[in-house]
């Protein structure tokens, strides 16, 4: 039922041939014994699935994990996509891509066939499709002679798509039947689908096309769709660096970003615009309580810091650098702590994890906020940061005031 | 080159890792039901690859968790009005949080939580692309499927729309048809019409089509749902217009309480068969051998943990039938013997449960 691909070499010795004869008896048993073996329950190394679904370069890379010898000569095949590589190398790396399917096209059109000849014309009028589609970009607005630059291979995948045309269209697909059997096939759920194999009953399959040339047109189809999978290499590595751009952007917005809560996340997830991929260049803030540290600054010499909560009613962050690695804004606060009573004012986001606010608390209870020296607000990491330079502040700060005291005496 | 099967997770705390080596352990496991697997992993086909996105929830829940905890502390200690206001997001991020954190909340951010939505779905995006690049830089081509499961399903359906979709800056997708697509989609405990947002799960990208349809973004569309899966129930995936390349299975076995589990639905032929064929070769589980593994002789309705309910449904419908072995009148040691009979069943009924 099915015939080898294409005869193994044999290794076997002549003394080793000989040695073998008097097991031919038993040979020619077993072999005249196999087919009704194989109708009550086949083998599965007996069917033709390992040419029809196995991808073409698990034949050449490794033949012996298919148990296949005869997949030994694919590496070496012209047909195969490392040769067709090398023999169109200068023309693939100038461009000159249309030249290569070109090329193929013709090859298979010499190429005697033997089967089906539906198969091999559905392979060239496809061959001659995507040659034409080729043809037809060269004249699209901004390609000039070959396809050299990656703006130029943009436009031309993009007028592909169009026509239904890519790599993916060259690489077998399987459909199911009726008696839960799986059929490979090329080009499947279009009018030029090549079936590669039917059932044939008690779990059967039986190849459609003769294994040879089943062999030309894997062969053949994964040269094209590696050539097509190769002129798309640039453009594909700018899109998953756009992803991995969007990847670090989000994880800078939300995992490093100014913390949302609930609400917040909530209510910027209802009002903000996103782009595809990306997440917004900005954040509002909402009710944002935080713990701080706000100070009393009427006098160095005086200075006293206090536990603080701030609620920012009321923010905005914009996210800057390329991986909206930083952010800025700022909103309206109420400030609380234990030693007087609240307070209003404004908070600054100066950079991620450092906020400086003012505020204003009612000191002399007189209802009039304004009238009291501010407080001035920080977020517990700028109050570290202040407070591990504090004494060296303080010096300068001496010191300048001494220096202005000696100027005016 | 290797078959790239991509797991993906549904609700729940799963550590990294460990879960898909879990979900790994059980297909090989169902492998060796079938001759063509004996002796053989399935790591000879397949390259397995876990795409996490529990970290990104958890992340969520650990943020809210710690903002909350100094600025509750300050507010009982100052005995604000507010104090205890945000007491309810105490220990929601802990390894011992209650079921709705562990669990429901995953289902409630991604599908209210726009922002989380979208991080997840890049995240998810990011994952699978990182490891089809290396894949195409290496044998200038990837192969490659997805398993999802539950929640995991609607994470999988949007991370493919828009993966498969328009990306930005006016390039052309080179990761979608027809220049590209995924092989097969298994949807385990499909949930991606349940939590479907701004892509719609019956008429998005993910289904399957021919290459040269833009419509379509893998060859095959595999869905499971299983007849009691409380997550499944409401609005189930159903299509009725998708081509034969589509196939959908109810499952109705009870292996363990959690009919809802990952490794429950993969341990039904009707599920495995179809992915382990895909992962491998057609003809690896003959039709044949497809037929006899379902069949009711082979694979019982009921098992597992439920083997005691198979055993007590059997016990009562002997006791149900000693009422017609009755006569009329029955003579003293008749019905001796058989209210001792009928006592002795009961005793097996109760020795049986759990």
């Amino acid at each position: 039922m099915i015939a080898p691909l294409a005869p193994s070499r044999s290794r076997a010795s002549g003394g080793l041939r000989r040695a073998l004869q008097p097991c031919l008896g038993v040979i020619l048993a077993l072999v005249l014994a196999a087919p009704f073996a194989a109708a009550q329950e086949p083998e599965w190394e007996r069917r033709p699935i390992e040419y029809t679904e196995v991808p073409v370069d698990q034949w050449a890379n490794d033949p012996a994990a298919q148990g296949e010898p005869r997949y030994e000569a694919v590496p070496e095949d012209p047909r195969y996509h490392a040769q067709v590589h090398q023999r169109f190398e200068d023309a693939i790396q100038e461009g000159r891509w249309l030249e290569v399917i070109e090329a193929l096209a013709e090859e298979l059109r010499q190429r005697p066939w033997s089967g089906d000849p539906g198969a091999k014309s559905k392979l060239q009028r496809k061959l001659d499709e995507l040659a034409d589609a080729l043809g037809a970009a060269g004249a699209l607005p901004g390609i000039e002679g070959p396809l050299d630059t990656d703006a130029e291979r943009a436009l031309v995948i993009g007028f592909l798509s169009g026509r239904g045309l890519g790599a993916q269209v060259f690489v077998p697909t399987s459909e199911p039947d009726d008696a839960d059997m799986e059929h490979a096939a090329l080009f499947g759920g279009s009018p030029e689908k090549i079936a590669f194999t039917t059932a044939t009953g008690a779990g059967m399959y039986t190849s459609a096309i003769p294994p040879e040339e089943m062999l030309d047109l894997r062969l053949r189809a994964d040269t094209v769709r590696w050539l097509l999978t190769k002129f798309n290499e640039p453009i594909r590595r700018q899109h998953v660096e756009l992803i991995h751009q969007a990847e670090r952007r989000w994880e800078n917005y939300l995992d490093r970003g100014f913390s949302q809560f609930p609400w917040e996340a909530l209510f910027n997830s209802l009002v903000l615009d996103f782009p595809p991929y990306d997440p917004p260049d900005h954040q509002w803030i909402l009710l944002h309580p935080a713990l701080g540290v706000e100070a009393d600054v009427s006098s160095f010499d005086e200075l006293r810091a206090n536990e603080a909560l701030s609620l920012e009613v009321i923010g905005f962050l914009k996210y800057r650098g390329a991986d909206y690695e930083d952010f800025y804004g700022g909103s309206l606060a109420l400030t609380v702590r234990d030693d007087v009573g609240p307070g209003v004012g404004a908070l600054l986001h100066l950079k991620r994890n450092l906020n400086l606010g003012v505020s204003w608390h009612d000191f002399d209870d007189d209802d009039d906020y304004f009238d009291d020296t501010p407080s001035v607000f920080f977020s517990v990491d700028l109050f570290r940061f202040v407070s591990s330079r504090a004494e060296s502040l303080q010096a300068r700060y001496e010191s300048a005031r001494e220096r202005l005291g000696a100027l005016r005496e | 080159m290797k078959h790239i099967v991509f797991l993906v997770h549904g609700m729940g705390r799963h550590a990294p890792q460990a879960w898909a080596e879990s979900v790994v352990a059980k297909l090989e496991e169902s492998a060796q039901r079938y001759p063509f697997f004996q002796g053989r992993s399935l790591a000879q086909w397949a390259e397995f690859v876990p795409i996490d996105y529990d970290e990104r929830i958890t992340g969520v829940l650990r943020t809210w968790q710690d903002s909350a905890g100094p600025v509750s502390a300050f507010a009982a200690a100052q005995d604000l009005d507010f104090a205890g206001g945000l007491d309810w997001l105490d220990g929601i991020a802990a390894e011992d949080a209650d079921f709705y954190w562990t669990h429901i909340a995953d289902v409630v951010i991604y599908r209210l939580f726009r922002l989380y939505r979208e991080r997840i779905r890049i995240s998810v995006v990011d994952q699978i692309a990182t490891v089809l690049a290396r894949e195409f830089d290496q044998h200038g081509g990837a192969t490659a499927s997805v398993i999802a499961h539950s929640l995991g399903t609607a994470v999988t359906h949007d991370a493919l729309c828009k993966l498969g979709g328009a990306p930005p800056a006016n390039l052309p997708n080179t990761l979608a048809h027809p220049h590209w697509a995924f092989k097969h989609i298994f949807m385990l405990a499909n949930t991606s019409r349940v939590l479907q947002s701004d892509f719609k799960a019956y008429t998005s990208i993910v289904r399957p089509g021919p290459a040269n349809s833009a419509q379509a973004y893998c060859s095959r569309f595999h869905s499971f749902h299983h007849e009691l899966d409380p997550f499944t129930i409401p609005r189930r995936f159903a299509p009725s217009n998708w081509s034969t390349l589509y196939r959908g299975e109810e499952l109705g076995h009870f292996r363990e309480w959690n009919v809802h589990g990952f490794g429950h639905y993969l341990d039904n032929p009707r599920c495995h068969v179809p992915i382990l064929r895909a992962i491998t070769r057609s003809d690896a589980i003959t039709a044949a051998e497809a037929g006899r593994a379902v069949d009711e002789a082979a694979y019982p309705r009921f098992g597992g943990q439920f083997q005691p309910l198979v055993e007590a449904r059997a016990k009562l419908a002997e006791l149900s039938a000693l009422r017609h072995e009755l006569a009329d009148d029955p003579s003293l040691p008749e019905a001796l013997g058989i209210v001792s009979r009928g006592f002795k069943l009961l005793r097996e009924i109760r020795d049986v449960l759990p």
